[in-house]
């Protein structure tokens, strides 16, 4: 093993690897920051080179610009309240408050630190990991699946905002929107209206991007000035940046729980990137001495889920490359990748490739790192961005919105539902009905409804009363439960 | 003398005539052909997401009819949508010119007409069809550490789940299939999320079986993880060669007997298709164009996408042939897969 890796870290410190390396990372750092793109496509465009390189070097490019996509998408999400991937739809809830207050530097400090933490540590915990992943995978069955995403939707509980009835309306109508198209175990078209494009529901970066970004902008642009108020607008650069990092570090166990939040999640497969990002938001308000002020910018709600989505998409790799079990969406166009330069995912690999394997962590490690530098370094200059007047800001990000929904999909429909999405979310802002619940309903509603069909099929309709599936509805019951019992037990601690 | 002479050349110059006459209108229609693809751009459409086999078929061969045909390009793209409904509803409905192509697998594109899915717009018997390569088949798989040491096992299984995918994919009516085929005492399961799910439920033990492409089981077979029982099919498989297949095992008659044959048919067979009303003359072209990209290098990393040795292609003449004889039985296949759901799916 040690021969292998010292391999590994003579064939990746070649100059030549370094600076491939360096680009990768930094065009997956650009791609995530542009909105709708994301990794998925950026790693299906990718793919054509793949038949061109050697395996060292295309798998190792290919992990390194999907490990840093997340983190720039980050700071779309906090400079714009755009998610540059799927993923940071839960750092927007407060990084984007953050950047309007001024606190846009200190907000991408926090979020790139975390993020890339939490893409650098796994892969040391990765070797230590492979005996567990086998009993956890395992043990998460149908019915534990169903606790998961009931724990993740529970959440909607910490995003309802102000008003706790107008919270569930906004959940419940994410769940409604998620039922559209065509359900594949019945195969039954649900909601289309005969409209083909429907066929596959919506699609969740036309809901993010309207119902966030493009709407949060519109009303700005009605208000008539940048997304940072002219009296924040002045920037503290490097050292405020540097306040952002510290407060990672301030909050060692808030991200060590949310990395690991993530990691789990990453390992089972199904679960899905952003119940991972959810729940570790959750759990940072229901832990913090003041859930009241989340969402209203405080770093926590920045540190937590970022620290939780570049984890779970290292622990997918590990599910993918240990089993050849896809652990996500974009691990199975991985898997592709790795079939394409013929190897083969599985137990095998990390005997007969192991040398291949530590080449691949440890560039991830490495584009982890190079991209945590670049965006610290950058953020001062990109949250200038922030300060440009919404006259001229908001056609640019218009543009970059739809062309890159229609990208995905090639069709003026997805440009249609983002414009639909964001006049349902400049109407969801008025009346006060909560965007993030909405997102979480929709997000979480066909994963439940699947896990709920299945474990009813395989396991019949006492399928809740399985120990494991009750001690997860414990789980969500302590996780309501904590700020009470907390209470309880200082008072009594004072007594 | 001359007369002689006359004689003797006047055969050699009326084979040259007719050789001039007969491949020199080829050459020149060729010349016509690749005079049309200059300056233009192919645009070539596969219905799947990409990192896929499907995927990694259309990017082995859509580059090739640049160079081929003399296009200015080929631009690749995935319409992956509605379950591919999007791709090949899009073929089908280019224009008939040779630069719309596509490519495909032999059974979504069949079974999705056949079962009348939703979204499907055309009519796999009216494609044109370019070339056929690699067949798949099914395996039936269980826990290798399960109950079921063998189809005996398997066959006297009580209150069994069979794991499947999308309720009208291979896996899933492969299900149906053996449930009926071997009067099992087994439910259909679909909706899960693709066949590694599959996997990962016998695993797990939620499921007793699953019907999985030959090329995704057979590394967890090597592991040792998956015990493969049989073939759904009346002839074995090239990737796992050493299952037999089920007619091996078990002697059907009957209706029972064409149900089985009709599997040795359907097969994720990846496909190269041109859209309905392709003129003769530029589908010609086109499946010239396709028996020149066949070289050692190109079936070598056709091999590497579907897992197996692939010798050869199918043409498109038998791929064509192939189709319209399942399409013959449609209305059959359709009755016939809409009892099974209702009798054997939970």
């Amino acid at each position: 093993m040690i021969e292998a890796f010292i391999e590994a870290i003579t064939w990746l410190f070649r100059p030549s690897m370094l600076i491939i390396l360096v680009a990768a990372t930094a065009v997956g750092l650009f791609v995530g920051v542009l909105p709708a793109l994301g990794g998925m496509v950026g790693c299906a465009l990718l793919l054509v080179i793949l038949p061109y390189m050697s395996p060292e070097i295309g798998l190792t490019i290919l992990l390194a610009f999907h490990s840093v996509t997340f983190t720039g998408g980050s700071i779309t999400a906090i400079l714009l309240n755009i998610p540059g991937t799927n993923v940071n739809a839960a750092t927007l809830i407060d990084g984007f408050p953050m950047s309007q207050r001024g606190e846009g530097e200190r907000a991408i400090g926090a979020s790139v630190t975390s993020s890339s933490l939490g893409g650098l540590v796994p892969v040391f915990l990765a070797f230590a990991m492979i005996p567990l992943i086998m009993p956890i995978v395992m043990l998460f069955k149908t019915p534990e699946m169903l606790g998961l995403i009931i724990l993740g939707l529970s959440c909607l509980a910490f995003l309802t905002g102000d008003s706790v009835i107008k919270g569930c309306i906004s959940g419940c109508l994410g769940l409604l929107l998620a039922m559209i198209g065509f359900h594949g175990a019945t195969g039954i078209l649900r909601f289309t209206f005969g409209i083909d494009f429907l066929y596959d529901g919506f699609d969740l970066v036309a809901l993010a991007l309207g119902m966030f970004g493009v709407a949060e902008l519109l009303d700005i642009s009605i208000k008539g000035h940048a997304t940072v108020a002219p009296k924040y607008q002045k920037s503290g650069g490097l050292s405020n940046v540097m306040l952002g990092v510290k407060d990672v570090f301030n909050h060692k166990s808030l991200w060590l729980r949310s990395m690991l939040i993530g990691y789990v999640a990453g390992i089972i497969p199904g679960v899905g990137a952003e119940t991972a990002t959810f729940i570790a938001y959750a759990q940072a308000k229901q832990t913090s001495r003041h859930p009241e002020l989340f969402g209203t910018g405080v770093v926590e709600g920045v540190i937590a889920p970022e620290a939780a989505n570049n984890a779970k998409e290292a622990g997918a790799l590990l599910t993918t490359l240990a089993f050849g079990i896809p652990g996500s969406a974009i691990m199975a166009i991985l898997l592709g990748a790795f079939m394409m330069v013929n190897v083969i995912p599985g137990p095998r690999m990390l005997i007969d490739y192991l040398p291949l394997c530590f080449t691949m962590l440890l560039g991830i490690a490495f584009a982890n790192v190079i991209g945590g530098v670049i965006s610290l370094f950058a953020a001062p200059y990109l949250c200038r961005a922030a300060s440009i007047h919404i006259d001229f800001l908001l056609p640019v990000v218009l543009i970059l919105a739809y062309t890159g929904v229609y990208v995905l999909r090639e069709s003026m429909f997805s440009i249609a539902s983002v414009i639909f999405f964001a006049l349902l979310g400049i109407l969801m802002k008025r009346y006060g009905y909560s965007r993030p619940a909405l997102l979480l309903g929709f997000v979480l509603g066909l994963l439940f409804e699947k896990y709920f069909w299945l474990s009813l099929k395989f396991w019949g309709p006492l399928f809740f009363m399985k120990p494991s599936f009750l001690i997860e509805m414990a789980i969500v019951l302590a996780l309501f439960a904590y700020p009470y019992l907390r209470k309880v037990f200082s008072r009594s601690r004072k007594t | 003398m001359s007369k002689k002479i006359i004689l003797s050349i006047l055969p050699i110059f009326l084979s040259l005539l007719f050789v001039f006459t007969v491949f020199g209108q080829d050459e020149k229609q060729y010349a016509s052909h690749k005079k049309f693809y200059k300056g233009r751009a192919i645009e070539f459409i596969c219905p799947a997401s990409p990192g896929g086999s499907t995927d990694l078929v259309m990017r082995l061969v859509a580059p090739q009819f640049k160079e081929l045909t003399g296009a200015a390009g080929v631009r690749m793209k995935n319409k992956h949508g509605s379950g591919g409904f999007e791709g090949y509803n899009y073929v089908y409905k280019a224009k008939p010119d040779g630069l719309t192509l596509g490519n495909g697998v032999l059974f979504p594109l069949t079974m999705n007409e056949f079962t009348e899915m939703p979204g499907c717009r055309y009519e796999s018997k009216n494609f044109n069809y370019l070339m056929g390569i690699g067949e798949i088949l099914l395996v039936a798989v269980v826990a290798s550490d399960g109950p079921y040491k063998s189809i005996d096992d398997f066959k006297a299984g009580k209150n069994m789940r069979i794991a499947g995918s999308s309720i009208s994919g291979p896996n899933s009516l492969g299900g149906l299939s053996t449930i009926a085929l071997l009067d099992l005492d087994a439910k259909m399961v679909s909706g899960l999320k693709g066949q590694s799910a599959c996997i990962l439920s016998i695993q797990q033990g939620e499921s007793s079986a699953a019907l999985i492409t030959e090329s995704v089981a057979k590394p967890h077979i090597k592991e040792g993880k998956l015990r493969p029982l049989f073939i759904l099919s009346n002839r074995r498989g090239t990737i796992l060669p050493d299952v037999p297949a089920l007619t091996e095992l078990v002697t059907f008659t009957g209706e029972k007997k064409d149900h089985i044959d009709l599997w040795g048919g359907l097969t994720n067979f990846q496909l190269v298709l041109a859209p309905p009303n392709l003129s003769q003359e530029r589908l010609d072209f086109l499946r010239d164009v396709v028996i020149k990209m066949v070289t050692p290098d190109f079936l070598k990393k056709a091999s590497q996408i579907v897992h197996s040795e692939v010798q050869k292609v199918a043409s498109g003449q038998e791929v064509t042939e192939r189709i319209k004889a399942i399409a013959k039985k449609r209305a059959k296949i359709n009755s016939l897969f809409k009892r099974l759901g209702e009798l054997h799916r939970m």
